[in-house]
């Protein structure tokens, strides 16, 4: 996946040529996309980051239109700057007789940087209302397990000792695993990290290795395809990911799961995929699936293994999805570039 | 008291249980609303602590089933900040709630007024 390209759209020849110029040197590893009207940008995919917008004079009623297109996030899809007389609420203007690549070029720079910072505010807000209401649900049950518990201590008997201490190691485990996950998508969203060409074949050993208690427990059969691409990523965030779909196999592919793992080529990235021969997802849970991390505080439905799953490959500038398969079982999936994007 | 106990977390299911035996109570455990719906119908339950969140189910749609199909009281066992599940369960006719964690002290409270309820048909908001 490229890095998301600087939209320029329905611009007069004259603006054009001028926007194309600024554009190329204030962000040379970005395509400039030349696009007839507003609805020729809509069909661009939406980006992991964020995209530049650049239209005509600002009383147009594209500039209007453009700047009501909205992420799921509530934030407006595209930082807009609009080329031409006239100021604007919704886009940053540059009067004509200012044009010129250089002038052009910063702006262009500016809009985008303050446009990034809103989304990473948002993205940093949404985290921590999630922390705040959802992981702190999460985790009153198996405190709650606990704290009871420890509350009837003296009133237990010998067996029902036994028992609850089973159900208090559980829970420690349960909440030891909350906080590093979570502590571990927080980490890898505010770290830079060090992207690398990653042998997926030794990551997914490694997990499935990780995973055979787990494995052997259900039952299941776990079969890789006989060789793996390379991509560029991050080693211990693929492994997450892995790790997350796989478990979200075992525990919902029904008894025994035949788990079939997969991969394919497109054109700079690779798409691999988690089969199982489950019931696959019912059609009320399909809307919550892959609920982003920063908005897990609105979607309870939504399991949070998932959204680690969504923010971790985002992250790496991929994407990740689900599909029931012909048979009706669970198609989880999701792409890794082969090429460097720039992005995080 | 006969309890039902329908928790989508069986180490949930288990505690509560354990409290409740002793407190006196024999309990019944469900992980679904199903499993639940199926134990009310062969089994004679006084009382029912039904958690909110239960898996892919809506504790709160069932809670509105339980009640308009019984009088038995429910109690809302919830790991939501009180303000945020008061108002939706007392209009949906819970009978208490216990927020989580609770202790074995907060049973033994909703056990009296359940056991004032069987006696009087007083539910806890209709005492002064």
């Amino acid at each position: 996946m490229t890095p998301p390209g600087i939209l320029l759209v329905a611009l007069p020849p004259t603006a054009l040529e001028l926007a194309r110029q600024a554009a190329q040197a204030a962000f040379p590893q970005r395509e400039v996309i030349v696009l007839p009207d507003l609805h020729a940008a809509l069909q661009v995919p939406p980006a992991s980051a964020p995209q530049l917008l650049v239209l005509g004079d600002p009383g147009l009623p594209v500039v209007a239109e453009a700047s009501q297109v909205l992420e799921k996030t509530g934030l407006p899809r595209w930082a807009i700057v609009a080329m031409g007389a006239g100021e604007s609420d919704v886009a940053e203007t540059v009067p004509m007789a200012e044009w010129s690549p250089p002038l052009l070029a910063r702006v262009f720079r500016a809009t985008l940087l303050q446009h990034e910072l809103l989304w990473e505010n948002l993205r940093l807000r949404g985290d921590m209302k999630t922390v705040a209401r959802r992981v702190s649900h999460d985790m009153r049950t198996p405190i709650g397990c606990i704290y009871t518990t420890a509350d009837m201590l003296p009133e237990l008997d010998a067996a029902s000792l036994v028992e609850l201490g089973g159900v208090i190691k559980q829970s420690a485990r349960e909440i030891s695993q909350i906080i590093d996950r979570v502590g571990f998508v927080l980490q890898a969203s505010v770290d830079s990290a060090l992207f690398s060409t990653v042998k997926m074949g030794p990551v997914v050993e490694q997990v499935l290795k990780d995973l055979d208690p787990a494995i052997k427990k259900a039952g299941a059969v776990v079969v890789p395809p006989v060789t793996w691409p390379e991509v560029i990523g991050v080693v211990s965030w693929l492994q997450v990911i892995w790790r997350d779909l796989l478990d979200n196999a075992l525990q919902h592919g029904g008894p025994a799961p035949r788990i079939t793992l997969t991969w394919e080529r497109t054109a700079d990235s690779c798409r691999f995929a988690v089969t199982d021969n489950g019931s696959g997802v019912s059609a009320g849970r399909l809307a919550a699936l892959f609920g982003p991390f920063d908005q897990l505080h609105d979607i309870r439905e939504s399991g949070i293994g998932l959204a680690i799953v969504h923010r971790l490959t985002s992250l790496q500038g991929g994407s990740c999805g689900y599909e029931k398969t012909p048979q009706g079982g669970a198609c989880f999936h999701f792409t890794i570039p082969v090429i460097a994007t720039g992005v995080n | 008291m006969n309890i039902l106990i329908v928790d989508d977390k069986p180490n949930l299911v288990r505690v509560t249980a354990v409290a409740l035996s002793t407190l006196g109570c024999q309990t019944f455990g469900a992980t679904t609303s199903a499993a639940a719906t199926q134990l009310l119908a062969t089994e004679r339950i006084d009382a029912v602590f039904l958690d909110l969140n239960l898996g892919g189910e809506d504790g709160l749609e069932y809670l509105s089933e339980l009640t308009a199909r019984s009088k038995i009281p429910v109690i809302i066992f919830t790991a939501h900040p009180k303000d945020e599940v008061v108002g939706k369960i007392w209009d949906r006719g819970a009978f208490g709630y216990l927020l989580k964690p609770f202790t074995v002290e907060d049973l033994r409270q909703q056990l009296a007024q359940i056991k004032q309820f069987h006696l009087t048909g007083k539910t806890p908001r209709s005492i002064p």
